[in-house]
């Protein structure tokens, strides 16, 4: 849907709108739906009542407003996240480093939240999630320097630093911003009270970072849409060379691009901090910068859409522990359920990645080697009607 | 043309779903399939009112198929399930934005008591079970304090005074080494008996203590045990968790004698060269906990302490190699400890 035509959209085409409606909607849904039947399937066989599990999955997503608040907490990073890949990607860029921008974020945070204990709590909330928003650019900032100064290829780069970002915050916790008191693994520090996010809904885990990440969405569809700066970095995407015979600095675009899309990652890094956590420990968030990258993916890298598929695949994390508390399922089943889900909707939405990655790829030709995807010829990007 | 086909399809699988769902079997006994009943009148429940079915439910952050840690919570709801007839659930690899969402999902049901294995559930504990004050919540190896919260310790020291003493028994040139895993509380407190114990039996025994700095560090364990070696220790006590087997291996191939601890009977490992294990029962601090919750005798904000006493801690298999004089010697201090005649400086 990031295509050129888009100024079509406002003309009534019937077309154009089933469509729309057929490709981000109506597929996704019938494959849930294969998915879900297959699953049944997988239960049958198991021994296990699929209505019972599936009720289980659904009460434990969306039950009543503290499960929705836990679907929201857990999809407030994955958000977060995700957009950062998407803005990236954008760009042309893959950012596989969304695990070590937020560790990076993480950090920065936890070090000004629990400095300065008796600042006034908007001040330090800010100041904190300020300092977690530079240091995740900061370190997405890396491989993108090391990419336009020297061609380093930014998904091996950006890899690599998520182990660094993963030590770096192993090494602090047992040292320098350990805390005091004695426990019984390496813990940082606490939050103080004055930086921690306050709660939307009392009595559950909903924070601020929700707000925050829904402002990054509006924001960054803003940006992209309306900006000239999102004109240049989807240009500069789709031909770094043309982009640059057309006055524009690519490299500073694909910088700032890398940059923000870092600083996305480190933000979901505070939200986990300052949000519920109040301080970190070795290994806190080990999976959801990569969780991130299928979400950016599902979400065809468009804000709205990544929103779609963060809440989709939040809700089937805390789904997911009420299928194995409530429904009783082995945490084997339980896990292969969840990609199932998360397969179909990635093999429906796949016509429209094959196209984007294809686009970038030939946008690219100074890089032939390092795109993986192979070449697709342009037939292959159906059309449903 | 392609929109008819979709259409055909969706419809298609619309109705498959709806035969499948319909037609499938509803296993009646679905939600019992992990607790199998036959254990219902298990005779160890003498005291169990007959009326009321017990619910347990555990939760951890890893494997339970580790053969360690995670391993022994598993064991022990399966110890209160075979022992006490409960009915019994879990979940495993819990990460931790999961951990309130997964304690919930258990209270909600009505579990009468709810394991959380290991200090790092800490916070969700503090926060889940406040609104739960009929469930039951027990933390293990942890001191997290609730009206509705209880938490379990072991009586560190005891083991070490009874290893330090083989160990001194056992030592020809009195150089005994100790590799421990941290330089914490729980740690220092049993590597400080091993000294009075091993200098109970042999005045002129050396204990030397270093540490791993982790539980699981394989190669700095082995690092540490090899400098233990190169001191010329003939006992070593080994006192980790995943290093722990490597380096009973290495010491193994220097035909030095091993006494391992806390977690694993290690005589199986090297018959050899273990002199005994100490041993801390985990399964023993979840049958207690439920056996103290049945009795009605459970009570939050406490940290309940299991030692000798309870049989939650105790030194394993004798390796094929010891004299009977040494063991004879340390069954017998045991007996005077558990009688009340012999101070080993715990409290």
């Amino acid at each position: 849907m990031s295509d050129p035509t888009r100024g079509k959209v406002g003309a009534f085409d019937r077309r154009a709108w089933s469509r729309l409606l057929l490709g981000s909607v109506g597929l996704p849904a019938l494959s849930v739906l294969v998915a879900i039947v297959i699953g049944a399937v997988m239960m049958v066989l198991m021994g296990f009542d699929p209505r019972q599990a599936y009720a289980a999955l659904w009460q434990g997503a969306f039950g009543n407003v503290i499960q929705i608040s836990e679907t929201l907490k857990t999809a407030t990073p994955l958000l977060l996240c995700g957009l950062g890949i998407s803005f990236a990607f954008q760009a042309g860029a893959f950012n596989i480093g969304a695990v070590g921008q937020m560790y990076a974020g993480a950090l920065a945070a936890v070090i000004v939240g629990g400095l300065f204990p008796n600042m006034p709590a908007p001040l330090h909330i800010g100041l904190s999630t300020l300092a977690a928003f530079v240091a995740g650019g900061l370190w997405a900032l890396a491989p993108a320097l090391l990419k336009v100064y020297s061609g380093a290829n930014e998904i091996i780069s950006t890899i690599l630093l998520n182990y660094i970002g993963i030590y770096l915050v192993d090494y602090m916790i047992s040292g320098p911003i350990k805390i005091g008191e004695h426990r019984d693994a390496p813990t940082s520090w606490p939050v103080a009270d004055s930086a921690v996010y306050p709660k939307l809904i009392p009595h559950t885990q909903l924070h601020l970072g929700l707000l925050i990440a829904l402002a990054a969405m509006v924001v960054l569809f803003v940006v992209m849409r309306y900006t000239t700066l999102g004109h240049r970095v989807r240009i500069v995407g789709q031909n770094p060379v043309a982009a640059r015979h057309a006055g524009i600095r690519s490299d500073r675009v694909f910088l700032l691009a890398f940059f923000f899309s870092g600083s996305l990652a480190g933000l979901a890094g505070a939200s986990e901090i300052l949000g519920y956590m109040t301080h970190l420990i070795s290994g806190f968030a080990p999976n959801t910068g990569y969780d991130a990258i299928a979400v950016a993916l599902l979400g065809g890298f468009e804000p709205f859409v990544v929103g779609l598929a963060a809440l989709f695949f939040a809700g089937l994390q805390t789904g997911a522990i009420a299928m194995e508390a409530v429904a009783r399922l082995p945490a084997q089943l339980v896990g292969m359920i969840r990609v199932l889900a998360i397969l179909a909707v990635l093999a429906a939405s796949s016509p429209r990645i094959v196209e984007l990655a294809n686009r970038s790829r030939l946008a690219k030709p100074e890089l032939p080697a390092a795109s993986p995807p192979p070449p697709v010829p342009a037939v292959e990007t159906p059309e449903i009607p | 043309m392609k929109a008819r086909k979709l259409t055909q399809l969706l419809l298609m699988a619309t109705i498959g779903m709806v035969i499948f769902v319909a037609c499938a079997p509803a296993p009646a006994a679905a939600p019992a399939t992990s607790a199998p009943a036959a254990n219902t009148a298990a005779p160890a429940a003498t005291t169990a009112p007959a009326a009321k079915k017990y619910k347990v439910a555990m939760v951890t952050s890893g494997p339970t198929n580790d053969q360690g840690w995670n391993y022994d919570a598993l064991r022990g709801i399966q110890a209160i399930r075979d022992k006490l007839g409960w009915e019994m659930a879990y979940s495993e690899n819990v990460p931790a934005a999961q951990q309130e969402n997964v304690l919930r999902q258990y209270a909600q049901q009505n579990y009468d008591l709810i394991f959380a294995h290991g200090y790092e559930w800490g916070d969700a504990l503090k926060a889940v079970a406040k609104d739960f004050p009929n469930v039951m919540f027990a933390q293990i190896n942890a001191t997290t304090q609730g009206s509705n919260i209880v938490g379990t310790s072991f009586k560190y020291g005891e083991l070490g005074y009874f290893t330090g003493m083989a160990a001194g028994l056992m030592t020809k040139n009195n150089k005994i080494g100790v590799v421990a895993a941290q330089d914490a509380p729980q740690v220092t407190a049993d590597t400080d008996t091993m000294k009075t114990g091993a200098k109970a039996v042999n005045p002129n025994a050396d204990v030397n203590v270093s540490f791993v700095g982790s539980w699981d560090d394989v190669v700095k364990g082995g690092q540490v045990a090899q400098a233990q070696i190169d001191r010329g220790v003939d006992v070593l006590i080994i006192m980790g968790n995943a290093f722990t087997p490597p380096a009973i291996k290495l010491a193994q191939d220097k035909g030095i004698k091993v006494i391992a601890g806390w977690t694993i009977e290690a005589y199986p490992l090297a018959p050899n060269t273990i002199v005994t294990s100490g041993i801390q029962d985990i399964p023993d601090v979840y049958l207690n906990t439920a056996q103290q919750l049945q009795d009605g005798k459970l009570k939050g904000n406490t940290t309940n302490v299991f030692g000798w006493k309870e049989k939650a801690q105790y030194l394993g298999h004798w390796g094929d190699f010891v004299p009977q004089s040494v063991q004879d010697a340390v069954q017998k201090a045991e007996a005077a400890y558990l009688a009340g005649t012999l101070d080993i400086g715990v409290k």
